[in-house]
């Protein structure tokens, strides 16, 4: 490790695996709950499972790219954090505003949480992945702001790279987009236009910018492939998510009230927010094709590989699957989306996160790489995790395709929850991969106790 | 001399994968647009009729002349001639200032004259298509401003001029997708 | 000075001039061509042939402007191909949808 500071950023991973584990372990009780409809009722009814199952989601991933972040940024600018002491105090407000706001989930009904929290002062409760009391959303903006503060004066003062900037900007949109979680029209259509901007302009959008970052700056560290040849790649991967993604809002635009235009600027845009993505693996691969050194981190060149081919399969093959609105029109709001969604946040956010924080751990963990054995499971740990999450993808998309059919898409569609009723059995494997998933999980948390010698320092 | 045919892909390797990928969400957008008015030919027609035609060809004639201008500075870079290509690339920079007026002032026309993206499907397209390569013109001319800076900086010369050759070919992939755009949108009925 | 270098600079040099000459009469190609277009539509030209001399002269803008200004006619086929194969294909099917 080059700089102290870096080690601020240990705390948030850590953070961010073990929420990830209470996500993975309320998708597992819902799952459950599809099939078994009372499972744990009226301790933790499925609406409040699936919020905090969700948010638990954003909030590690917050964790991992705020540490992301702090581990790189130092690194990047050639100087200290601007103020480590800052990182660490807004370290720890992030993890107790959280860990309220989830108890908060679980232990009160929604409507009384919204009282309790005086949400009726500023309404901003209540949408999906938005669900946080306004409160806990204004904790979110102040974290937000004294880190992007802190982040930016390091790269502004230090050795500015295509690197730091780009991460910056992503950053700095990332909190601007959430901005528009305060804003909670009473005209439903609005809503529902401004609530895009939180959740497509971030996934599609800026998380892309810190996601090429990440992976830039990986992918510089483990194959010695020269800075400028890899900065190139990712400027043009940046310049076409924005030219793709910005317009491809629209294909969230097609059945909510708004003009009819959007179905076609939607289909045609988001059509073509697959490329980004798929210059993403053409990149990586390229990249460690043409490597200069062997990295002793063998899983982080995994873990790196491995996000760039499951964010194109997530993101742009499952994505693309439904984006088109002749397509959506019958696959709106169905398992697809279901499908699709849990690919992509796994394939692009999920693994990109897990690549920072295998490359990152041993190094603030005093060795370059881990030993032999903790590698080896920490590889069993990506292909349980990856496989699993393939198969949960096919199998959604295998109820999904069926839920249109039957619901949608026949000459005499059945009812809601006949079509459910049928498409159990897709349930029931989903939930078992899931037990898989989990499985891979728990090595992954494993690897970083397994004890050895001779570690490579 | 003119039959060798291995050079490599003139400018960055990256720079062709987003040309590519620009030809085809171009060529997307044609096609979808071609479709759009065989299935509603006579509203396509009619509004056809108010585009300026006269603005449009100019512009073709600012795209290609800007264009030259762009190919005489990779030549001229090539024989260590800077400031012949400092010039060449200034001058494709005006052409572009001049298809940006242009452009401006049919586009404030239009607003003008209160057509809107929901007007009808012939404007949706006409304005999403034409802005949508307009800001094309714009990334390229901020590309070719900063190479002729670079250029003027003495960056280049005969043997390194990547960048250059990088930013031409970009700019011609603006101005090749403009030679489809222009007859398909203004001209052909 | 070693005389083949002498006759290699000569050459390039050459080279050079031909290369110059040759961008500007594709311009003059390309801005007689436009113009030429331009005029015919002013003179009503609005049949069916009309919309084939547009296109047919839009191929020949894209052909110019990709083997010359982008300097694909050097380069190796498969890339040459691959844009004009755009090009071709994109003028096609603008051709068959309209004539559908
Ligand atoms: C890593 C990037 C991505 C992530 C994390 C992601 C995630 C999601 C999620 C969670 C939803 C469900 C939202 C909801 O209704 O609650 C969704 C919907 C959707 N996504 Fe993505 N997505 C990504 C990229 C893409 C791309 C590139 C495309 C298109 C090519 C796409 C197309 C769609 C469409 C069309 C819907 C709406 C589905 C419906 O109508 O129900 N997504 N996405
Ligand atoms: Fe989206």
């Amino acid at each position: 490790m080059k700089y102290q500071s870096q080690l601020v950023a240990k705390n948030y991973f850590i953070a961010a695996i073990l929420l990830f584990t209470g996500q993975i372990l309320f998708g597992l009780i819902m799952g459950l709950q599809y099939v078994v409809g009372d499972f744990l009722f009226p301790e933790i009814p499925f609406n409040v499972a699936r919020m905090v199952h969700t948010n638990l989601l954003i909030v590690w991933l917050l964790f991992a790219f705020m540490g992301a972040a702090y581990f790189l940024v130092p690194e990047e600018s050639e100087r200290e954090l601007y103020a480590p002491w800052l990182a660490t105090l807004m370290f720890w407000i992030f993890l107790i505003a959280g860990a309220l706001t989830v108890i908060g989930y679980l232990l009160f009904t929604y409507s009384d949480l919204a009282a309790l929290t005086r949400n009726e002062l500023f309404p901003t409760m209540g949408r999906e992945f938005l669900e946080q009391p306004t409160i806990t959303k204004i904790g979110i903006v102040i974290v937000a702001l004294a880190f992007i503060f802190n982040i930016g004066m390091t790269v502004l003062t230090g050795r500015k790279t295509v690197i730091s900037l780009v991460l910056l900007t992503g950053l700095v949109g990332l909190a601007v987009f959430f901005l528009f979680s305060f804003y909670n029209p009473d005209n439903l259509v609005l809503d529902k236009y401004y609530w895009w901007w939180v959740v497509h302009l971030w996934v599609e959008g800026v998380w892309e910018l810190i996601l090429g970052s990440i992976l830039a700056f990986v992918l510089i560290k483990v194959t010695g492939v020269d800075r400028e040849v890899i900065e190139k790649w990712l400027y043009i991967i940046i310049a076409m998510t924005l030219i793709t993604g910005i317009i491809g809002t629209g294909h969230h635009y097609f059945w909510i009230g708004t003009p009819d235009y959007w179905q076609w600027l939607g289909s045609v845009f988001s059509a073509m927010e697959p490329i980004p993505f798929f210059m993403m693996t053409l990149f990586a691969f390229n990249m460690v094709n043409k490597r200069r050194r062997e990295h002793p981190n063998k899983a982080a060149v995994l873990w790196a590989l491995g996000t760039a081919v499951m964010a194109f399969l997530g993101a742009g093959v499952w994505g693309f699957l439904h984006t088109l609105a002749p397509v959506n029109f019958y696959t709106h709001g169905t398992q697809i989306t279901a499908a699709h969604g849990h690919m992509a946040f796994y394939g692009a956010y999920v693994m990109i996160s897990l690549t920072i924080i295998s490359y990152a751990m041993p190094i603030m963990r005093g060795r370059t790489a881990n030993g032999e054995k903790a590698q080896v499971l920490e590889m069993w740990s990506f292909w349980l995790m990856t496989i699993a999450m393939v198969f949960i993808t096919l199998f959604l998309t295998a109820a999904g395709i069926l839920q249109v059919y039957l619901q949608r898409f026949t000459e005499d569609p059945v009812p809601f929850m006949v079509a459910q009723q049928k498409i159990e059995i897709f349930y029931w494997l989903r939930e078992f991969t899931g037990l898989v998933f989990l499985i891979g999980l728990v090595l992954y948390i494993y690897s970083f106790f397994v004890k050895e010698e001779n570690v490579a320092a | 001399m003119d039959t060798e045919r291995t050079k490599p892909l003139p400018g960055d390797f990256a720079i062709w994968i987003f040309i590519f990928a620009e030809l085809m969400v171009f060529g997307v957008l044609f096609i979808a647009y071609a479709v759009t008015r065989s299935l509603h030919r006579e509203e396509f027609a009619y509004y056809q009729q108010f585009l300026d035609r006269e603005t449009g060809a100019l512009n073709t004639l600012l795209l290609i002349t800007s264009s030259y201008f762009v190919v005489k500075a990779v030549l001229a870079i090539k024989q260590d001639k800077v400031q012949q290509c400092v010039n060449g690339l200034g001058l494709a920079l005006l052409c572009g200032c001049g298809f940006l007026v242009a452009k401006t002032l049919e586009f404030s026309d239009k607003f003008s004259a209160g057509i809107r993206l929901s007007t009808n499907t012939f404007y949706m397209f006409y304005l999403s298509l034409t802005f949508f390569h307009f800001m094309h013109v714009i990334l390229g001319m901020v590309i070719l401003a900063a190479i002729l800076f670079k250029a003027r900086a003495g960056a280049y010369n005969h043997r390194e001029h990547t960048g250059v050759e990088t930013g031409a070919s970009y700019w011609h992939m603006v101005d090749l997708v403009w030679i489809i755009l222009f007859p398909l949108v203004y001209i052909i009925r | 000075m070693d005389h083949s270098v002498s006759t290699r600079l000569h050459h390039s040099v050459n080279t050079w001039a031909h290369q110059q000459t040759r961008a500007k009469r594709i311009w003059f190609a390309l801005m007689f061509l436009t113009v030429f277009v331009y005029t015919c539509g002013r003179f009503g030209f609005s049949s069916q042939w009309f919309v084939i001399l547009v296109l047919a002269s839009s191929l020949l803008k894209g052909y110019w402007i990709i083997a010359e200004y982008m300097g694909l006619r050097q380069v190796a086929r498969k890339w040459r191909w691959l844009v004009q194969g755009w090009l071709v294909l994109v003028i096609v099917l603008i051709v068959i949808i309209h004539q559908l």
